[in-house]
């Protein structure tokens, strides 16, 4: 068994692997789907997932991590692999020692220190990963976004036993935004050969899209419907992962302010995705030093274009790469073109905010006589040459799902209530059957029950207000009932009969007037 | 609150930098920290109610403390720490060193070669040597005679305090003059005692067996887990700029918090005035202390050595500061 090298500082009897105290390991396939860029002597600094360590190819690889118990576990893993070292301590302890071809800190920098230790800055545990990495090295580094979606999202949540001293935003020292943070490893002598955001947390990204991507305006639709697709988001496992919640299954997460789909697919409409992803990984590269014969050849990975994924996309348990297309836009692995253009319920959107019913009529119809059908509107892009292209599993039913999301965003009103599902399947030259639900919100987001809840109080009130209304009609009409049936009664029968009424209805109001007038006339008590 | 509020004089030194009457400190609302350790500063055998504020001595310890879930957590420096700075030294007068061996609290027992421990004691330090015991040793005719025979000077600085009972006062006090007296503080294990040394300005020093408790279980990582981590303090002879730095760090001296918000912060009253002292603590009376008689070659003690028998106060004679 390889023993553990311990470099001081190292926490006794703290794990940051097993998830108890903090956040857990950084994880998932879409990392470990960058990982063929590491090579050579490499360097994982922070807690990464026992699945990314074996994703990585090097054969001589250190790996610090600063609790006592993770390091054995990692030592005990790695026992049969000679080319293993696990460290255990503070970050600070690495200075001076023999620089490396790769380095790679998945889980960002604010995990690094031990409480035992010195507690270093984001700067200052960045520049000193820079230093001890060897010209013509790489660095994979992840940093998150204070003010990224799964922060602002985030319903509050206790501090963890990990955030002893954590600076989190308020460390000056950490670039603000991304391009700050490119700007930050360009300054310390990296060459940027990468950049993505990553969805929907730092943590367990399963979307990783690259900057020059996500600023393709052509890929709106594209990127809305792979960002917003339920299992995208539901990987994501940004809370605290339970000892129970282990491997890589979905991770359950505190509700959420508002529906993250919402919300990003907002983002990537308006440009600022980059801007607003819950964390960023960057692929910098020290340029050889050629005057000091550094040997760059250990170099796997070259600069040809498209070597690097410009997207990472985990769905439905499917792990699928974007490639730039040096012809010009964007493939998957597999061959196929991205599809440019929008989601059909932007588009549908966007009709009925502009009250163009005829367009909304001929975008429904269109969809639902398609090979598309059974593909929510959300992820079905139309190309701009007037090609359909569903982009996740079918699933029903869709016009439901499109009700609801018309409502999430102020589009309840553009039918009558609790007619929304049905007039869709109707403009969609469908069969309405019976009436059903819109459903309302589709995601419990803190934001999508109190529009639901608003729109629930309406209909209420509304619903209150024509019952009264049926109540003094139908009173109404109740007493003029009455007063006709007696009319009837009186004239119904022969003339002596009718008369005999005639004469005991006029004998009877004589007697209740008398009656009436005496009862006025006596004294009362 | 907690009765270990009160060891070792702790709550008095403190109520006397507040400007409290010290003779009756008041309760401190919340746990104060009595000894330097590696854990969550807290001692791991006593219950502690949750959401009541933890008094550690240093940044450190409080974030290990919260690593291990610890809340309200809140960094006032060590005790000994603001005695210093209430005592600043005068001329020096220094000379030998003053050493701590091991010792056991109350209920246990050291399993150790006290012998041998005086060979390397010997060996190592070129001046004379003064030993400080702990009550339970000092107590002990036949370990206070083994350093008497070597020639060692045996004190004891008194008894550390019970549950509200016993309390000592002047421990801290009589412990700062003695190394005051001294160029070297050393012991065969890191503990408070080394750090307070360092802090009163002696060289430190950390060799020897470091003994063993009858059925000790290493906490934390125990004795290995201290060499490891505080390897710049062991050895006979040890960085002197660097065991500073580190002591300063371990005693909270750079944290020391002014009196009206330590008075804020044990929910203890605005001083009426200036409160009348119990007695002038820089002068020797406390010297005077039956504790710090010079014992080599002295008349045994006929006090018996079971630890489970706690002194009575006229026979006080604790050391802990460790």
């Amino acid at each position: 068994m390889n023993a553990v090298q311990l470099l001081g500082d190292e926490m006794f009897g703290w794990s940051d692997l097993d998830g108890t105290r903090g956040p857990g390991p950084v994880r998932g396939p879409g990392l470990a789907a960058l990982l063929p860029v590491v090579s050579g002597r490499t360097l994982v600094v922070g807690p990464h997932d026992l699945d990314l360590l074996d994703a990585l190819p090097s054969a001589d690889l250190t790996v610090l991590v600063r609790g006592l118990p993770d390091a054995e576990a990692l030592a005990a893993r790695y026992a049969h692999r000679s080319g293993v070292r696990v460290c255990c301590g503070g970050p600070e302890k690495l200075a001076g020692t023999s620089p490396y071809d790769s380095i790679v800190a998945l889980a960002g920098l604010d995990r690094l220190a031990s409480a035992e230790g010195t507690q270093l800055s984001w700067g200052e545990a960045f520049d000193l990963l820079v230093s001890v990495l060897r010209p013509g090295g790489r660095l994979l580094l992840s940093a998150e976004n204070p003010s990224g979606l799964h922060r602002l999202l985030a319903s509050p949540l206790p501090r963890a036993d990990s955030d002893w001293a954590a600076l989190g935003e308020y460390d000056d020292t950490r670039p603000a935004g991304p391009a700050r943070l490119q700007a930050r490893l360009t300054a310390s002598g990296l060459r940027i050969d990468g950049a993505w955001a990553v969805f929907p947390s730092h943590l367990a990204p399963t979307a990783l899209i690259g900057v020059e991507l996500l600023a393709d305006p052509a890929l709106t639709g594209f990127l809305q419907a792979a960002l917003s697709d339920q299992s995208v988001l539901d990987g994501g496992g940004g809370g605290t992962r339970g000892p129970a919640a282990e491997g890589h299954g979905p991770v359950p997460a505190a509700p959420m302010l508002a529906d993250p789909a919402r919300l990003v697919g907002s983002a990537v409409r308006n440009g600022i995705a980059v801007e607003l992803a819950p964390a960023w990984v960057l692929l910098g590269e020290r340029p050889p030093d050629l005057e000091s014969g550094s040997d760059p050849t250990h170099r796997v990975w070259t600069e040809q274009a498209g070597a690097v994924p410009a997207a990472i996309l985990g769905q439905h348990g499917r792990l699928r790469q974007v490639r730039r297309d040096p012809a010009g836009g964007w493939r998957f692995d597999d061959g196929a073109a991205v599809p440019s253009g929008r989601t059909v319920e932007d588009l549908v959107v966007a009709a009925s905010l502009r009250r163009d019913l005829p367009a909304v009529r001929a975008l429904l119809t269109t969809w639902q006589s398609g090979a598309v059908a059974g593909v929510p509107a959300d992820a079905v892009v139309v190309t701009p040459d007037g090609t359909w292209h569903g982009l996740t599993e079918g699933t029903e039913p869709v016009l439901r799902r499109l009700a609801s999301r018309l409502i999430d965003v102020g589009l309840a009103d553009l039918w009558p209530a609790g007619e929304l599902t049905t007039m869709l399947t109707a403009m969609a030259g469908r069969e309405p059957g019976p009436a059903v639900d819109d459903g309302g919100a589709a995601v419990e987001g803190w934001r999508e029950l109190l529009t639901d809840r608003e729109r629930l109080a309406r209909e209420l009130a509304e619903a209150r207000a024509l019952r009264d209304w049926y109540e003094g009609a139908l009173t109404e009409r109740d007493d003029e009932l009455r007063r006709l049936r007696g009319i009837v009664s009186l004239l119904h029968g022969k003339p002596t009969v009718r008369a005999g009424r005639l004469l005991l209805a006029g004998a009877r109001t004589a007697r209740r007037t008398v009656r009436s007038a005496v009862r006025r006339l006596r004294p009362t008590n | 609150m907690h009765h270990a509020n009160h060891y070792y004089g702790h709550s008095h030194v403190l109520a006397r930098y507040c400007g409290l009457d010290d003779r009756e400190p008041p309760r401190i609302h919340g746990y104060l920290q009595h000894g330097w350790n590696i854990g969550d500063g807290m001692a791991y055998d006593h219950d502690f109610v949750p959401g009541v504020p933890l008094f550690l001595w240093s940044e450190r310890t409080r974030r290990r403390a919260w690593s291990l879930g610890r809340r309200q957590t809140y960094v006032v420096g060590s005790p000994w720490a603001y005695l210093l700075a209430m005592e600043p030294e005068g001329p020096a007068q220094r000379e030998g060193t003053i050493w701590y061996p091991f010792h056991g609290w109350e209920g246990q027992r050291v399993v150790g070669d006290h012998g041998r421990l005086i060979d390397e004691i010997r060996a190592v330090e070129p001046g004379p040597v003064t030993v400080c015991l702990y009550w339970q040793e000092y107590r002990s005719a036949r370990v206070r005679h083994h350093y008497e025979r070597a020639g060692f000077r045996v004190v004891c600085h008194g008894y550390r305090g019970g549950r509200w009972r016993d309390l000592d006062p002047g421990f801290l006090h009589r412990q700062l003059v003695e190394l005051r007296r001294h160029r070297r503080v050393a012991s065969n294990r890191l503990c408070s005692a080394v750090f307070y040394g360092i802090l009163a300005g002696c060289a430190p020093a950390v060799y020897g067996d470091p003994m063993q408790l009858s059925g000790e279980a290493p906490i934390w990582g125990g004795q290995p887990r201290i060499r490891r981590q505080w390897a710049d303090l062991h050895g006979p002879q040890v960085d002197l700029d660097a065991a500073r730095a580190l002591a300063g760090a371990e005693l909270g001296a750079d944290r020391l918090l002014p009196p009206q918000e330590l008075r804020r912060l044990f929910r203890w009253p605005e001083p009426a005035g200036q409160p009348p002292t119990s007695r002038d603590r820089s002068g020797e009376e406390h010297h005077t202390d039956e504790y710090h008689v010079v014992t080599g070659g002295g008349r045994p003690d006929d006090v018996t050595d079971d630890p489970a028998t706690r002194p009575a106060p006229e026979h006080q004679c604790t050391e802990v500061g460790r």
